[in-house]
């Protein structure tokens, strides 16, 4: 692996300094304890506590105070949701669109396919994209902390593929002396979900969390097709987390996690042939966090991690071996950063980091082995231009260069405002430029299809795609309302697509076939607006609701991008009755507009627009409480039965369960 | 600390499933039951006509056919028809030296031919042209604008035009042939099914 080398080097250098900070650190002071503590938690104990993020700045800063604007769904909210995993918890968000495939489930933001949307776990990339796309249905809701979703180019602070906007799923930890909690819950077509975790600090400066869980589900297909449509799904996972606070100064956070996923399915092709399809997924995960704090004003962070991620697919005829397939597809991700944050003065707080990442990909559908490492250095400065009792004004500029061994070196600057003026209204506006990788599969692909005579190669020259993204919003709110408008546009270049190459170009390998070559040669935008309303009459009734429009534009085949819809309206209404402690959450969204390009022999350029209708899903959930100990629940999944030919969705499914929390 | 992360490395790599195993498929050939000659398996049915399935899967090597003898033979031996996914040449012009030549009859049921129809205009294999995507050579199977099948590109599967052929052989006889399918009953592709049977001249 190239750069492997240097990686561990780095990691060993890491370590050592890694245990001299902390044996400086054990003759710091304990005074300063209380106050870092706080600045460190994660969560606040309460919920009137400030709130405090870390994916906006990649450094813990006050939500109110955000230059990016941060989405939150907390714990509370998950719990409420009845959602059992990242991908059904995001599905009825604001501006989000889960797509589906047989292989998983992918976010659509902005107008931009899931490849553009930068996925962290615990603040860090994760292996396995499938078809371009992470898929989120990977990630059990119990284990769950928060999800932070912000929007926009994030490319300054994280380089690649954060072109739509970041979403950081954050786990568990633990916050008491002891907790346990268990969950179980069974559905039609033999939805079963069972989860639990125990969690504690035998020590004031030890926290340990174990987690397990498990979900399964049957395939589903049409009344009397052999086809399923909804992939059966067997699942489960295990993790640790342990935290360690040897001083007022230090803290250390391992986490260990291994995924294993069973996807399985039925196949019928046009040639009527029969196929048994499964998909076995496994991510192990290692990964060491130290955290210092030598003062209020000055963190460092340095994490080292590994992660492994085996996809195994299976395509097994019926009846014959002829068209078996089998893929073996194992990739290995190594992490290494150091991020620092500090306040040199008042007003001024700067964070900057270095980070290093080697990736390694191996599988039969790749000409050679993938392989690449990424160096990249970033810095953001927030400056708090003036400050008063209703009014401030920050600007924050920010750069990032990444040196890839494979596409080069990529500057991403970024500049953002933020505005807050009569106490509650703030302006913010950013803009920032993004890019994304070309993935190994464009970079090495050899697709051979004999049967009709074509083939698509991959480009070992490709360059990063890149796009430039301009954001303006508006807040306003007061104690029953918030709402928010967003306008946000980007501008893709060297987007990466397969062109018909001539038997002539230099770059063609003498098939008798026709070749297909990735090239980066489309360029594109998407430009919508984002507004959301949340209505919080009390503690026990609050309400949100959601409109987004996002159109595209395909410059090189002139016309809108397709596979997406141009409106989407989401709502959660969520009341509680105290008394009774009788709880009920209806989720709803809607999405109209939806274009889908389908191929037709008839049609000029092969392919017509198809414009299906708008696509309504709505979950509702009602829970009894017994105290904080207990919990049953019922609940109706896809209660319009939505879904059609493009948008593949389980079927109205009822469930019921029960949470059981110490 | 480097201890501990070794260890775990260890623990979380040696954590691998097992290979997924294909339990639904059978080594059958796909062809049904029949006369096998190399990957011809050929049967005879009504009218004297033979219904052969040629196993065309591999995309490397051409599987040969005499008509006169029904066999699967070698490149240098009197062949009349070479199959490879669905490509089909002809042992005449570019392609051979054996001067075999087809005639097209243009939707024409198969049992309607009993002889060489006095119209029927035939040709042999010519240089490849470059207004089709292949780089082999021309005949009336696979060339620009005509094919033996009609491919649908909304789910990219071949079907077999209602068209006939009369083929004349290396040893100076007559055949009719039909294409009837590009797949076998499994859905396997390059699984190229013909009837065929000698006519009078």
């Amino acid at each position: 692996m190239p750069g492997s080398r240097a990686f561990y080097l780095s990691v060993v250098v890491l370590l050592a300094s890694g245990v001299v900070r902390h044996g400086a650190a054990a003759q710091a002071p304990a005074g300063d304890r209380d106050a870092s503590a706080a600045a460190t938690a994660v969560v606040p104990p309460e919920p009137q506590a400030i709130e405090v993020v870390v994916t906006g700045a990649r450094t813990e800063e006050r939500l109110d105070r955000a230059v990016s604007t941060t989405e939150v769904i907390k714990r509370r909210e998950i719990e409420q949701s009845g959602a059992r995993d990242a991908a059904e918890l995001l599905e009825e968000r604001p501006g989000l669109q889960v797509m589906r495939s047989f292989r998983g489930s992918g976010i659509q933001l902005r107008g931009l396919d899931p490849e553009y949307t930068l996925i962290l776990v615990d603040s860090e990339r994760i292996p396995g994209q499938v078809d371009g796309a992470i898929d989120l249905s990977r990630y059990g809701s119990e284990n769950i902390e928060r999800i932070e979703i912000v929007r926009g180019p994030g490319s300054a602070l994280y380089g690649a593929d954060a072109i739509a906007g970041v979403i950081n799923i954050l786990t568990r930890e633990s916050k008491r002396d002891f907790e346990a909690d268990l969950l179980g819950s069974y559905g039609q077509r033999n939805v079963f979900d069972l989860s639990g975790s125990v969690a504690g600090r035998p020590t004031e400066r030890l926290g340990l969390r174990v987690t397990a869980d498990l979900h399964r589900a049957d395939s589903y297909s049409e009344p009397g097709e052999t086809e399923t449509t909804i992939s059966g799904r067997n699942q489960w996972s295990t993790g640790l987390r342990v935290g360690f606070e040897p001083d007022s100064r230090n803290r250390l956070v391992l986490r260990a996690a291994y995924l294993r996923a069973e996807w399985t399915g039925i196949d019928v092709d046009a040639a009527k042939a029969v196929f048994d399809r499964s998909q076995l997924q496994e991510q192990p995960h290692v990964s060491v966090e130290h955290r210092l704090r030598p003062s209020d004003r000055v963190q460092l962070v340095s994490r080292v991690s590994y992660s492994q991620f085996r996809d195994q697919y299976l395509h097994d005829q019926r009846g014959a071996t002829a068209l078996d397939e089998y893929q073996d597809n194992r990739e290995y991700l190594g992490q290494l950063s150091s991020i620092a944050s500090f306040e040199l003065a008042d007003r001024h707080r700067t964070t900057a980091g270095v980070e290093e990442l080697v990736q390694h990909l191996d599988s039969e559908r790749l000409t050679r082995s993938g392989q690449r490492a990424r160096y990249a250095a970033f810095i953001q400065h927030a400056w708090l231009l003036f400050e008063r009792d209703d009014s401030e004004l920050e600007i924050v500029p920010g750069f990032r260069v990444d040196s890839d061994t494979q596409f080069g070196t990529q500057p991403s600057p970024k500049i953002a405002l933020r505005y807050k003026l009569l106490g509650h209204l703030e302006l913010r506006a950013s803009y920032g430029h993004g890019f994304r990788a070309p993935s190994f599969q464009e970079q090495l692909l050899r697709f051979e299809n004999p049967s009709v005579g074509y083939i698509v190669n991959g480009n070992p020259n490709l360059k990063a795609e890149t796009s430039r993204g301009l954001d303006a919003s508006v807040r306003w709110w007061n104690e029953l309302l918030d709402l928010n408008v967003t306008f946000f546009r980007n501008d893709l270049h060297n987007m990466i697509a397969y062109q018909l190459i001539v038997p002539d170009d230099p770059r063609a390998t003498g098939s008798r076939y026709m070749e297909y070559l990735y090239e980066n040669v489309e360029t594109a935008w998407t430009m919508g607006v984002e507004s959301a309303a949340a209505l919080k009459l009390r503690d026990e009734l609050n309400c949100t609701v959601s409109y987004t429009y996002a159109d595209t534009w395909d410059a090189e085949t002139q016309r809108r991008i397709g596979s997406r819809a141009r409106h989407r309206l989401t709502a959660n209404f969520r009341a509680m009755h105290p008394t009774s402690e009788l709880e009920f959450v209806a989720r709803a969204a809607v999405s109209w507009g939806r274009l889908y390009y389908v191929p037709d022999m008839n049609a000029p350029d092969g392919e017509r627009a198809a414009h299906p209708a708008a696509l309504a899903q709505l979950d509702l959930r009602a829970a009894k409480h017994f105290g904080r100990l207990l919990e049953l629940f019922v609940g109706i999944d896809n209660l319009l039965n939505a879904g059609d030919d493009y948008a593949v969705l389980r079927p109205r499914t009822v469930y019921g369960g029960l949470r059981g929390r110490y | 600390m480097s201890k501990a992360l070794v260890v775990l490395c260890c623990v979380v790599c040696v954590g691998c499933a097992a290979k997924l195993k294909a339990k639904g498929g059978d080594a059958s050939d796909g062809a049904g039951p029949g006369v096998k000659s190399g990957s011809f398996t050929s049967k005879t049915v009504a009218d004297a006509a033979t219904v052969t399935t040629v196993d065309a899967t591999s995309d490397k090597e051409w599987q040969r056919l005499d008509l006169d003898t029904g066999e699967s033979v070698g490149e240098d031996e009197g062949w009349e028809l070479a199959f490879s996914r669905f490509r089909v040449l002809t042992n005449g012009g570019v392609t051979g030296d054996r001067d075999v030549a087809m005639a097209l009859l243009n939707d024409t049921a198969f049992d309607a031919v009993t002889e060489v129809p006095s119209d029927a205009t035939f040709e042999v294999d010519h240089e490849d042209s470059e207004a089709d995507a292949n780089k082999d050579a021309d005949n009336i199977f696979n060339g620009p604008g005509q094919s033996w099948y009609a491919y649908n590109d909304r789910d990219h599967t071949l079907k077999p035009h209602d068209d006939t052929y009369v083929i004349r052989s290396s040893e100076r006889s007559y055949f009719k042939l039909r294409f009837e399918d590009y797949y076998d009953e499994a859905g396997t592709s390059g699984m190229l099914r013909f009837r065929w049977a000698e006519i009078e001249e």
